[in-house]
């Protein structure tokens, strides 16, 4: 899962040269959470349903962010889609009777105790397969984040390759969510670290992000079994996620400030 | 021969060019003069075959360009835009190699040599000057050594008197060698 978010992240990253992009921010994982829970709401609680369901809300966020040009816009997008997104789960939320709202919280919050080995498998056969699409279109990744008109001067189709993209992501976003739940900030915060050091190449980047994604999120689920023994509940991977990822993604804002500061003062 | 038949180069509001039939034969180095919003780029943009033409045609040989894939008109022409959007982080020799993946170090040493560029190659984009972020841009055009067709959209805006020198050398170069060279400026000298 570790290593689809954080794929997906670095390739949304790398498509609209913004920082911010990931499906988290763009509201790609807003999106199929949202189609999800009204998948639950509905009654179709098995989780090849939420899959179809969670696969669909993504895709339709990207179709969308298809029609949105401009490295803000994008950002300004995810956030209007992310609004109306968590409106309408917070009403569906309120409509469901008390324990359909708590297990729609704890699908929502991310856990990865998968109650089938075949679904294990399912889902590591689409992640897998996905980042290795991501990877082996890490060339075009970089290729398109320099615009259409320059993407279409080194001999590439922008929209036929933007399409393959965003159906690959929205496929890895909509299996995650529905298998996992809604996991934020790792697809943000990994691939902007390693951009330090890799800079905008695309080649090194994907495949960096997926397996330090991979071993962070391993890591973030151990620190969620162990808080059980700790204090006697799982909090959520989803919550451990968003409560170490956001300090330090706003300590490397901060630091990204002062050293802007320090440019301008000289 | 690159050419165009009945070319007409249309905005959202105006009528730029119409019936244009030009043709640009191996060899030559060909400049399109003008003053801004003249349309000159618009032009390139359809020469070089990212914009398809709603009227006319532009044919490479008996090849109509708007039928190729992008990755075949890609091998016959190597276009360069005005602007240059290549993330700030971006290394040089990753950016030069942009124009033509099969480069080797060799090719890319030797043009960036041409261009003054060679001590730069390991370095991030954003931290050069904006006529050396301009080498770089002209050396990622160049450096397709299989290209039949070279279009530059104002090269040397931005090029010190060395640039400038450098550039219409290795243009001069390409023409040599059989190459179609079209560039637009606001000003020949």
């Amino acid at each position: 899962m570790g290593l689809g978010l954080t794929a997906s992240g670095a390739s949304l990253q790398g498509l609209f040269q913004n920082p911010l992009a990931d499906p988290y921010i763009l509201g790609v994982s807003g999106g199929a959470s949202l189609a999800g829970c009204i998948a639950l709401a509905l009654g179709f609680e098995q989780t090849w349903s939420l899959f179809g369901a969670s696969f669909l809300g993504a895709l339709a966020v990207c179709l969308i962010l298809i029609q949105v040009t401009g490295r803000e816009s994008i950002i300004l997008a995810g956030l209007l889609i992310n609004a109306f997104a968590s409106s309408l789960i917070s009403l569906i939320k309120t409509l469901l009777p008390a324990e359909g709202t708590q297990s729609l919280l704890f699908w929502l919050l991310g856990s990865f105790s998968l109650p089938e080995p075949k679904m294990l498998i399912f889902l590591g056969v689409i992640c897998l397969a996905s980042v290795l699409f991501l990877n082996a279109k890490s060339g075009t990744i970089e290729r398109l984040g320099l615009g259409d008109d320059e993407a279409a001067r080194l001999g590439l189709n922008p929209s036929s390759e933007k399409r393959q993209l965003y159906l690959v992501i929205s496929l890895l976003v909509g299996a995650i969510t529905a298998f996992c739940g809604f996991i934020g900030f790792i697809g943000l915060l990994v691939p902007q670290i390693l951009r330090r050091f890799t800079g905008n190449n695309q080649v090194l980047l994907i495949p960096a992000s997926a397996l330090c994604g991979g071993l962070m999120l391993a890591l973030f689920d151990l620190l969620s079994q162990y808080s059980h023994q700790l204090i006697g509940f799982e909090i959520p991977v989803g919550v451990i996620t968003a409560l170490i990822g956001t300090p330090v993604f706003g300590a490397m804002a901060y630091a990204a400030h002062r050293k802007s500061m320090r440019l301008y003062a000289r | 021969m690159l050419r165009t038949e009945n070319l007409c180069v249309y905005t959202p509001d105006d009528c730029l060019f119409e019936n244009l039939d030009l043709s640009f034969k191996p060899g030559s180095i060909t400049i399109l003069e003008g003053p801004n919003g003249f349309g000159k780029s618009m032009l390139l943009d359809h020469l070089s075959g990212i914009r398809v033409p709603t009227v006319g045609q532009v044919f490479f040989e008996s090849q109509d360009i708007a039928k190729l894939k992008p990755h075949l008109r890609t091998q016959l022409i190597s276009s360069l835009g005005q602007e240059d959007t290549t993330p700030t982080d971006t290394l040089v020799s990753n950016r030069i190699r942009h124009g033509f993946l099969q480069a080797s170090h060799n090719p890319i040493h030797e043009l960036s040599q041409s261009l003054g560029i060679e001590d730069l190659l390991n370095r991030r984009l954003g931290t050069l000057s904006g006529g050396q972020r301009k080498r770089v841009h002209i050396a990622r055009c160049l450096i397709h050594s299989t290209a039949k067709v070279y279009i530059l959209d104002e090269p040397d805006a931005g090029l010190d008197t060395d640039g400038k020198a450098k550039l219409w050398r290795l243009l001069e170069q390409k023409a040599d060698a059989g190459g179609i060279v079209i560039l637009a400026m606001h000003q020949y000298n």
